[in-house]
């Protein structure tokens, strides 16, 4: 590439995603237990704090195989190929899977993945989806403490309130690490680029926790000390439904955009907010999780909205970029609302459809470039 | 000064030659497996039409999909934008155009110089595009030209074909051709599928006249009259349909090389790449 | 009835083969208009999802369009491609339930065909429910922009717990239901509690009627076809009323009983007999009894779970209102995962002595499809009884193909049978 030199302990982020299952496979090897994680409801603190690895579980760009024997090819791409990933022994290293009572087909995996991999207990943290409200608290705090009963049947170890305590300290301080990384888009032009960004979110959202808090000082450091990289052209929001994979960031830089902040559950959505350690753990849980209005599953919407909006003014975005990844009916459903708040405010959005597997990337291109070319003063 | 356009798409890649904004030639030919070659080759015939050289170029802009793979262009622009700027010329004062390629179809909304303030695109699948009539008139052992008047042989709409798929559409037609239904009601229904496809995209981008019909299937007065009807406007069909977007890559090559006079030649700042080989998981 | 719907140029229902289930029809079309008088009183009108407890809005009198029925009806009048087209000109992505797009398309059309024009009215408050999927709470969005009206979402979790259902996740559900009433009551009606005990009453008395109507279903050979069925399952929802409903659904089960005495059955000589498990083809809504003309009746459909009053009489308890309408949802073999769904079926194929299970997937529905791949296995582990799973999005009629439809029918059919002759 040309311009200033990169961090480089950007590298090792890169090389968390070549390969993100070794983290896990590593820390199997050394007698740890992993948990399997979907969806931003079941608070990796409690498994963290049971000793196990939370696992935010990654897909791969490829077709499906073997899930359409299970779950119908009319849906989500993403959950179709972790299946895929279950059946072909790649998650063989599960003690446990955690799931979120988020979209149908995330729910659908308490069917169908007893099926596929019987040996791995499933648990569904069954969270309310309506946020935002006092009233879930004594039935979000319950299904709380099943999921902690459940973890520590699992792991074989007690979940004290001191041990919980101190995993929320621990990733409280990875959120705040990462808060301040990403603040560093909003200077023009931004010190990290978009694919930089995803990939150290992305990256840290797998790695156990204090060794990416270690590397995420480094980096700060090592951003404060580099030149920024050159910068031209739109200013770009990226939000939209799970996005496991760089590529498309990666194509909206090379037709000329800057993404300089991203709304997804593989990064900023975990870090937006942080639980404290005041008071009963779990309820600082619960306080932190009732605040999660970010994905397309939860309620009400107009808050997921006001936060892009705010986005959108705090990192000075001149266009916001919603992608629907394939069958995704959450996020298709809010697609045209989002539209209209934006419209609203003058702010030009493209919405995409995208494919898993990269189906479609020719496209997609050209619905890019004719995007950012459209944004871009003449 | 003078610039050129080629554009690569699906089915044809076509060349333009422009001097001063004035057109000096042009060429269409088949798209050959190779992107690559087939810029080439529609480059060198436009140019030969008009007893040029690449040398001779002020600057040089490729379109379509293989747009990213023509060697000898100094920059490439998506086909959205330069429709609209060819449309633009071709057709003054246009403001929303439809162009039906062979592989895809789109609305597009522009301002008074041709910029892009608004598109939509039809989704992957062919049912929306220009491939879909090959389709149709394969079936029918009709030659694709003589399918839009035939279809307006027919009164009506013709009978129900599917507009969501071509698979579909394909076996609908099939049973129709064993029940004895006559061609022309076959092809008014081909039609009206086709136009009630992608009078969907013009009705989201918003339709604000004038408005025109660009791509290889403007030359379908079956499809096009179906569109007109619903829509209740008139459409502008440029002489030829097929050239705009490399038209639109021409002027956008003429406006490189002015601002490229203008800043001493120093060659526009580099847009930062991606990061190489990092991110793929 | 029929002649409005001649004149608007719409296919006409089929005609029920029961007296008493042609006059519930009726009855359902005259129920639609209601909508249109409270309209004209001035009553605020609620735009709301199917499965909310009817019984809360019909305590506090409140006037509700129920939108997905009404996108159904577009189906069935065969203006599901319309609609659906409507929906999808406003940005409503074709990949979303084809039924949600429907509603979509009638909710926010400009100008609507006779039928619509009676049975909706532009909601001044909506309400929506997350039960059993996405659509459910999302689809009415677009209604809500559309006609910027205060609106509110009740939240139903799934039933994740084994075992048990667990006294936190009934109170919270209750809680949701009382929020609801909440929302009715800031923007001007009220509850009256007594009201709703004798809702709730009635409820349970209508569901041990459906109950003893069931059992009369089961019987061999099959009494009801399965179009009256939908019709009959559909109808409480329109026809309010409750004496009203009450006896006709008592005449209605005194007619099957009486055909089961008579060993009467819908067809002449009953050879095959199935079980429908995936979304009904609303679009040739006579599909659902096309098997007839082979002597195989689909004498249990998985419609009547769909228009939310197959509740367990045994849950409801008119003492505790809230509760008894959240445990039953809870319960409501719809609410995911699937195992309710499952044993619903397994032991439907048991109950009305299934021969084979008919299992349509419809494209656009993330919920049922991948169930029934699972009930197709359990079926056949607990019963032996086969099932054939094949694509059919009877709801929007650009995609339906009755001919492909048929032929699939007929050739499961004659597998059924060769099966059968096998077995004499």
């Amino acid at each position: 590439m040309t311009g200033p030199a990169r961090p480089a302990v950007l590298d090792e982020f890169r090389a968390v995603l070549r390969d993100p299952a070794a983290v896990p496979r590593a820390w199997k090897a050394a007698g740890g237990k992993v948990a399997g994680v979907r969806c931003l409801f079941a608070p990796e603190e409690i498994l963290w704090a049971a000793g196990m690895l939370p696992y935010p579980l990654p897909g791969t760009p490829e077709p499906v195989r073997l899930a359409d024997a299970w779950l119908q090819p009319c849906t989500c791409e993403f959950v179709r190929n972790l299946l895929d990933h279950a059946l072909d022994g790649r998650l063989a290293f599960l003690d446990l899977l955690a799931l979120s009572n988020t979209c149908d087909v995330t729910r659908r995996l308490l069917d169908v993945w007893p099926q596929c991999m019987p040996n791995t207990p499933v648990h569904l943290v069954n969270n309310p989806q309506k946020l935002l409200e006092d009233g879930n608290r004594e039935y979000f705090l319950e299904e709380l403490r099943r999921f902690r009963n459940r973890v520590e049947a699992v792991s074989g170890k007690p979940v004290a309130a001191d041990g919980l305590r101190e995993a929320i300290k621990l990733y409280d301080e990875t959120r705040a690490l990462m808060t301040e990384v990403y603040g560093m888009r909003r200077e023009d032009p931004p010190r990290l680029s978009g694919v930089e960004a995803f990939v150290t979110a992305f990256a840290t959202s797998i790695l156990p926790k204090d060794r990416a808090n270690h590397l995420l000082r480094r980096l700060l450091d090592e951003l404060r000390a580099a030149e920024p990289p050159e910068g031209f052209g739109p200013r770009i929001l990226v939000t939209g439904s799970a996005l496991d994979d760089p590529a498309l960031l990666e194509m909206i830089e090379e037709v000329g955009g800057v993404v300089v902040a991203d709304d997804l559950c593989t990064t900023s959505r975990w870090f937006a907010h942080r639980a404290g350690t005041d008071g009963d753990p779990l309820d600082a849980l619960w306080r932190m999780l009732n605040r999660r209005t970010l994905c397309a599953s939860t309620f009400p919407t107009q808050a997921r909205f006001d936060r892009i909006l705010a986005m959108v003014d705090e990192f000075h975005a001149d266009a916001v970029i919603q992608f629907n990844l394939k069958y995704c009916h959450p996020f298709l459903y809010e697609s045209q609302p989002l539209r209209k708040r934006l419209e609203a405010r003058n702010i030009p959005l493209t919405i995409l459809e995208v494919g898993h597997d990269r189906s479609g990337f020719g496209q997609l291109r050209t619905r890019l470039q004719a995007f950012v070319e459209m944004v871009e003063p003449s | 000064m003078i610039t050129l356009g080629v554009d690569v798409g699906s089915l044809t890649g076509k060349a333009v030659v422009l001097e001063d904004g004035e057109l000096l030639a042009w060429e269409v030919i088949l798209t050959g497996p190779d992107s690559v070659e087939t810029a080439t080759a529609v480059a060198h015939a436009a140019l030969a039409k008009a007893g040029l050289a690449l040398g001779d170029m002020a600057a040089i802009v490729s379109t379509g999909y293989g747009r990213i793979v023509v060697p000898f262009a100094q920059r490439n622009v998506s086909e959205i934008s330069c429709h609209a700027k060819g449309a633009n010329r071709l057709v003054p004062g246009v403001r929303t155009i439809l162009d039906m390629g062979g592989q895809d179809c789109k609305a597009i909304r522009c301002d008074a110089t041709g910029k892009v303030t608004s598109f939509v695109m039809n989704d992957k699948c062919a049912a929306g595009a220009g491939r879909s009539m090959g389709i149709v008139a394969d079936l029918l052992k009709v030659r694709l030209e003589d399918l839009g008047p035939l279809a307006l042989e027919a009164p009506g709409d013709g009978v129900p074909v599917s507009s969501t798929c071509v698979v579909f559409a394909r076996s609908e037609i099939l049973s129709y051709q064993r029940e004895g239904t006559a061609k022309s009601e076959i092809l008014a229904g081909a039609c009206t599928a086709l136009a009630s496809r992608v009078l969907g995209l013009v009705k989201r981008v918003g339709l604000e006249p004038e408005f025109a019909i660009t791509g290889g299937i403007a030359k379908n007065v079956g499809v096009v009259r179906r569109l007109e009807r619903a829509l209740g406007v008139e459409a502008r069909i440029p002489a030829e349909p097929q050239i705009v977007g490399a038209l639109g890559a021409a002027i956008f090559a003429r406006e490189l090389a002015e601002k490229k006079a203008k800043r001493g030649d120093r060659g526009a700042p580099a847009r930062r790449s991606s990061l190489g080989d990092g991110g793929s998981s | 009835m029929e002649e409005q719907l001649e004149e608007a140029d719409h296919p006409p229902l089929p005609l029920p083969d029961l007296k008493v289930v042609e006059e519930m029809q009726l009855g359902i079309v005259d129920g639609f208009a209601e909508v249109q008088l409270a309209k004209a009183q001035g009553k605020p009108v609620v735009f709301s999802s199917v499965l909310l407890p009817k019984e809360i809005f019909q305590a506090m009198d409140v006037p509700v369009v129920y939108g997905n029925v009404l996108g159904a009806y577009a189906s069935i009048f065969g203006l599901s491609g319309k609609y659906c087209g409507i929906a999808e000109d406003l940005g409503t992505p074709r990949d979303v339930c084809a039924v949600h797009r429907c509603t979509i398309g009638v909710a926010c059309a400009d100008e609507r065909d006779d039928f619509f024009n009676m049975a909706f009215a532009v909601p001044d408050l909506a309400l929506a429910n997350n039960f059993p999927c996405a659509s459910e709470a999302k689809s009415f969005l677009a209604v809500v922009d559309k006609y910027g009206i205060p609106h509110h979402v009740v939240d139903t979790p799934i039933r994740s717990w084994d075992g048990e259902l667990p006294d936190h996740a009934v109170r919270y559900l209750a809680g949701q239901y009382r929020g609801m009433v909440a929302f009715l009551e800031r923007h001007g009606y009220r509850m009256d509690l007594e009201r709703l005990r004798e809702e709730i009453a009635f409820t349970k008395a209508l569901n041990t009627l459906m109950a003893e109507i069931e059992i009369c279903k089961q019987a061999v050979p099959a009494p009801m076809s399965a179009y009256d069925s939908v019709i009959a399952a559909t109808a409480p929802l329109v026809l309010g009323k409750e004496k009203r409903t009450l006896a006709i659904f008592e005449r209605l089960r005194d007619e099957l009983r009486d055909r089961v005495r008579r060993g009467k059955g819908v067809v002449e000589n009953e050879r095959l007999r199935l079980l429908w498990i995936g979304v009904p083809p609303l679009c040739d809504f006579k599909l659902v009894n096309y098997s007839e003309h082979r002597g195989a009746v689909v004498a249990k459909n998985l419609v009547e779970l769909l228009a939310g009053f197959m509740l367990d009489p045994a849950l409801i308890d008119p003492q505790y209102p809230f509760e008894s309408l959240a445990r039953a949802q809870l319960e409501n073999p719809l609410n995911p995962p699937g195992r309710g769904l499952i044993d619903y079926f397994v032991r439907a194929t048991r109950e009305y002595r299934i021969d084979g299970v008919l299992g349509a997937v419809k494209r656009t529905c993330a919920m049922l499809p991948s169930v029934q791949r699972l009930t197709k296995d359990a079926i056949q582990r607990a019963t032996g009884v086969p099932t054939i799973i094949f694509d059919l999005d009877g709801v929007d009629a650009r995609e339906y193909d009755a001919a492909s439809t048929h032929a699939t029918i007929d050739a499961f059919l004659d597998v059924l049978l060769a099966r059968k002759e096998k077995a004499s």
